[in-house]
């Protein structure tokens, strides 16, 4: 009986964890009042894969690569104050709860922008992507399985786009 | 058919004359039922909470199964959570990845110009630690 006991508490302890993910925090807030939501799934990412390169800003970004190595795209962003707040606790503490890395904090105009990375060697399995303000917030998870260079790569070639 | 407060209230007498009764019918299995009442109350006071000792196969079948339930309940509460897709198109669906990827490096940029208007500070800075160490 004891055995049966903690193997369901496992079980659901597993469940809880799971929970503190993106698409957690996808499932909690995707349905709240002032809130909008985005979700892409592995399939649709596969048929966007295809498409041709993507651009940004002028120019052209090859996000092929990165698009084609993720596995999820969620966003949630809200303009309601209440809710921003609790999608950023929540944040806070999903990069608690894994090794997160933070890459950038950028505090601009009352704006708090952080970028947290989750890499296993070479590769970034997600990316957390948290712009907050008092009243609004936007949270961006990705997740696969992207190589380091090539989203630096995408993003600096975004950067150098997006200066002209 | 009188209720089992009845019968208990009745006297002696009553009951006697009801057992003589021979019109009653008695139910043929009557003394089966009573016998098999009895022998499970002996056998629970002399198991103590009555439970048969399970075979080591039927603990294992017991945990595999629980262990099957909790893997299904897992799954359930994982794969039932699935998020439908925001998008139909993968232009659309193309176009906010676009438009995401857009604001990050904006945002990034943002960080990489405060980060820039610092470095004739920080290279001041170096020049005087520099002249101080004489170098």
């Amino acid at each position: 009986m004891k055995r049966i006991v903690l193997l369901i508490t496992a079980i659901l302890l597993t469940a809880g964890v799971s929970a503190q993910s993106g698409k957690g925090i996808y499932n909690k807030y995707s349905d709240a009042k002032d809130v909008s939501a985005v979700y892409i799934s592995p399939a649709m990412l596969r048929l966007v894969g295809k498409l041709p390169d993507m651009e940004i800003g002028d120019g052209e970004v090859n996000l092929t690569p990165i698009i084609k190595a993720m596995s999820g795209f969620y966003l949630i962003s809200s303009e309601n104050k209440s809710v921003s707040s609790a999608i950023r606790d929540d944040v806070r503490k999903l990069v608690k709860s894994g090794d997160y890395e933070m890459m950038m904090e950028v505090k601009e105009d009352g704006q708090t922008v952080h970028i947290y990375t989750l890499s296993k060697d070479d590769t970034i399995t997600n990316l957390v992507f948290l712009a907050y303000e008092p009243e609004e917030c936007t949270f961006i998870c990705i997740e696969g399985n992207m190589s380091k260079s090539e989203l630096e790569k995408a993003i600096a070639s975004a950067i150098s786009e997006y200066d002209r | 058919m009188k209720q089992l407060e009845e019968v208990e209230n009745m006297s002696l007498e009553t009951l006697e004359t009801i057992a003589g009764d021979q019109s009653v019918k008695i139910p043929p299995t009557l003394d089966g039922i009573i016998a098999d009442t009895l022998t499970a109350a002996a056998l629970s006071e002399k198991g103590g909470t009555g439970y048969r000792k399970r075979t080591p196969i039927a603990r294992y079948c017991i945990v595999g199964s629980a262990a099957a339930a909790a893997a299904g309940l897992a799954i359930i509460l994982t794969l039932g959570n699935s998020p439908r897709d925001t998008f139909d198109d993968p232009a659309i669906a193309y176009a906010q990845l676009e438009k995401t990827f857009s604001l990050m490096s904006s945002k990034i940029n943002a960080g990489i110009e405060i980060a820039s208007e610092a470095k004739p500070v920080i290279e001041k800075t170096n020049e005087a630690i520099n002249k101080i160490n004489g170098k």
